[in-house]
């Protein structure tokens, strides 16, 4: 089992569309993908439990990857928040 | 319920009859019922609900393609973040799981999840993650019209075009509408100037707006009659009522097309006194509109949508591409572009809100609170200028010190632009809309700074009259005809001609039919109405000579109430009385 903290670097947080293009990276990995804020862990693979942790702009969230490829998931994930998610800007 | 002809009064919004069956938009769904099923029925209750979740999934996808040809592709972004919830394993195979657990029917299980994450986000403290609410009650009901294959009208699928009722309709409801298969809206909320209304009249729709608890009263399914002229609605209506209507449908339908042969003429007076008859728009596909109803152009384009149909704000490719294709299909006629005018009834999500919106931060007020946000919309329609048949105009400016603000940052965005590389017109007219009373007032010192006045006719006599448009208590309050109206419309156009700039409306008020008249006499250069409105405004304006409207006006300017200003120019008006009401 991994574990980093990232920070939400875009603008309106972790909102619908970033979101979505989450889930959709974390779905392509067999390992088990657990997401946590403020003591709040959710399955991230749903895209309503992302937005149920209404992640703004500069708080902070532990990825968790649990699995056979637990470690490509979790750089995968890593880069994606490193990286403002789904705004082109 | 089923008593004949009942009648409900609202607030016409859009002329044109409808006859056809009530859709009601967006309603949270009836009530879906429980029943036990047998532990040998379990695979066949997944199996129902899985192929319900597969076709709303390919409706979606068959939507997305749609709005990201008829909006953009940002649009289509919100109905693949639909499918994502679609395919969510916390949704789907935690239904699956409940299921076969405790032995229920599909709608009931999924109905009870979906509602249990909709309770979870109304705790949720962020408005802007709260608001998704409304996406996930979408979704459901989606999904769940699909499991009880209720009569439920699938709007662009129906063979009948049907009359939408709905509390109110926001811009990705107006998204997610195509217009071949709507004939009628009817909303709880609103006035002649909501939104609805504006978007009705831009899509030549009827609609009628503000009939109290409409989505209460009226029954999916259920036949109407939608007089979008008188603001009536007939629920299930007899015979003899449907064939007068239906006669009247003819009439009109019959005065539309003798209207449409005014399309390549002219709107000129009959003394030559030529008119700038242009168009109000707010979607780029109205341009078909514009350029089929014979207006000599865009005399406003209201740019909100680009910014109300998204989660975040538009970049400034995204801007200048649609501000660029609008500019270049209607060359070599004039596109007005208005920088962004959010607030008060437009309610965006991602604004906060105020106790009494008209008077908050709105406008101009909003973009130079904002000015990193204003100039990325400033540079992508400077951009959209190369043409030369692009003119910019800023709303809501309250006096001289806010005009001078809001040119400072347009200055700012073109010397980018030069330092850049990037060509733009650099000789690109700028004006104001003139629509709060301190601004009428200060008309002069403003004329000698811009190169136009568009005088915004709603919002001034909102602000005039001190009455909320909106409000059905004092909307009867609300009068073009007012005389404070007319007199400071006269003082505006005076302090224009002046400083030799041209002053237009752009209103409601400039497709009123005796209130044109009253317009043309006053010596406006140009009228700028919704596409339907053109030909009927063309037709005054070609029935009479200028001097003839010249005396009227300045009559009616020396009368103290908007009855005997009426009451004068129905008894004088030197056009044909048979368009009149």
């Amino acid at each position: 089992m991994l574990e980093q903290t990232v920070t939400i670097l875009n603008k309106s947080g972790l909102h619908m569309r970033p979101a979505e293009r989450l889930v959709h990276l974390a779905s392509r990995f067999q390992a088990e993908i657990t997401l946590i804020k403020d003591d709040l862990p959710i399955n991230g693979k749903s895209i309503m439990g992302i937005l149920m942790l209404a992640a703004e702009h500069g708080s902070t969230l532990t990825i968790r990857a649990d699995g056979v490829d637990e470690q490509e998931a979790l750089q995968a994930l890593v880069d994606l928040f490193e990286h403002p998610l789904g705004e082109q800007e | 319920m089923n008593e004949q002809n009942q009648m409900l009064i609202g607030i016409p919004a859009s002329p044109g009859i409808a006859i056809g069956r009530a859709y009601i938009f967006n309603r949270r769904f009836g009530t879906v019922h429980q029943w036990n099923i047998s532990a040998d029925q379990v695979e066949v209750e997944i199996e129902r609900f899985k192929k319900a979740a597969a076709e709303a999934l390919e409706d979606l996808t068959v939507l997305q393609k749609r709005i990201a040809v008829d909006i953009n592709e940002e649009a289509a972004q919100i109905f693949r973040s639909h499918q994502a919830i679609i395919e969510d394993p916390e949704v789907v195979d935690v239904t699956m799981v409940r299921i076969r657990r405790e032995q229920k029917n599909a709608e009931s299980i999924f109905d009870d999840v979906m509602q249990g994450w909709i309770t979870n986000y109304s705790a949720i403290q962020n408005p802007f993650f709260r608001e998704r609410t409304a996406d996930f009650e979408d979704i459901q009901y989606r999904v769940l019209s699909k499991l009880t294959g209720e009569a439920h009208l699938q709007i662009g699928t129906s063979d009948q075009p049907v009359i939408i009722v709905a509390h109110s309709l926001s811009p990705s409801d107006t998204a997610e509408i195509d217009r071949e298969s709507v004939c009628g809206f009817i909303t709880d909320v609103g006035g002649q100037t909501s939104h609805t209304a504006i978007v009705a009249r831009g899509l030549a729709v009827p609609a009628v707006v503000g009939i109290e608890k409409a989505t209460q009263k009226i029954t999916d399914g259920m036949m109407m009659i939608l007089d979008g002229n008188a603001g009536l609605i007939y629920l299930d209506p007899d015979e003899p009522t449907i064939k007068r209507y239906k006669e009247t449908q003819l009439q009109l339908s019959a005065l539309e097309h003798k209207l449409q042969e005014l399309h390549d003429l002219p709107a000129i007076t009959k003394d030559g006194r030529g008119i700038e008859l242009s168009a109000n728009i707010e979607l780029p596909e109205e341009v078909d509109d514009v350029l089929s109803h014979g207006a000599d152009g865009i005399g406003l384009y209201r740019t909100e949508f680009l910014y109300l149909l998204r989660h975040g704000l538009p970049s400034e490719e995204e801007q200048y591409q649609t501000y660029k294709s609008i500019a270049e299909r209607v060359a070599p006629k004039l596109i007005i572009v208005r920088t962004l005018d959010l607030g008060a009834d437009k309610m965006p999500t991602h604004v906060s809100h105020e106790p009494n919106p008209a008077l908050g931060l709105r406008g101009i007020r909003f973009c130079l609170n904002r000015p990193e946000m204003f100039k990325v919309q400033l540079r992508a329609i400077l951009r959209a200028s190369i043409g030369g048949n692009l003119r910019i105009m800023f709303p809501m400016i309250s006096g001289l010190k806010e005009l001078r603000h809001a040119k400072a940052l347009l200055e700012e965005a073109k010397q980018d632009l030069i330092r850049e590389g990037i060509p733009f017109d650099r000789s690109v007219s700028v004006g104001i809309m003139i629509e709060v009373p301190s601004a009428a007032l200060m008309a002069r010192d403003l004329a000698r700074e811009v190169d136009f006045f568009s005088i915004g006719t709603n919002d001034l006599i909102q602000y005039t009259i001190a009455v909320d448009r909106g409000n059905a208590n004092v909307s009867s309050l609300y009068d073009p005809c007012h005389p404070a109206i007319l007199r400071f419309i006269a003082s505006i156009v005076e302090a224009g001609h002046e400083n030799d700039i041209w002053v237009g409306v752009c209103g409601a008020m400039a497709a009123h039919p005796i209130a044109a008249c009253i317009l043309l006499g006053l010596g406006l250069d140009e009228l700028s109405v919704s596409p339907v409105d053109i030909p009927e405004i063309k037709r005054i304006i070609r029935s009479a000579t200028y001097k003839d409207f010249r005396i009227l006006a300045q009559h009616v300017l020396t009368l103290p109430t908007s009855d005997e200003i009426i009451k004068y120019m129905k008894a004088h008006l030197p056009t044909d009385r048979a368009i009149l009401p």
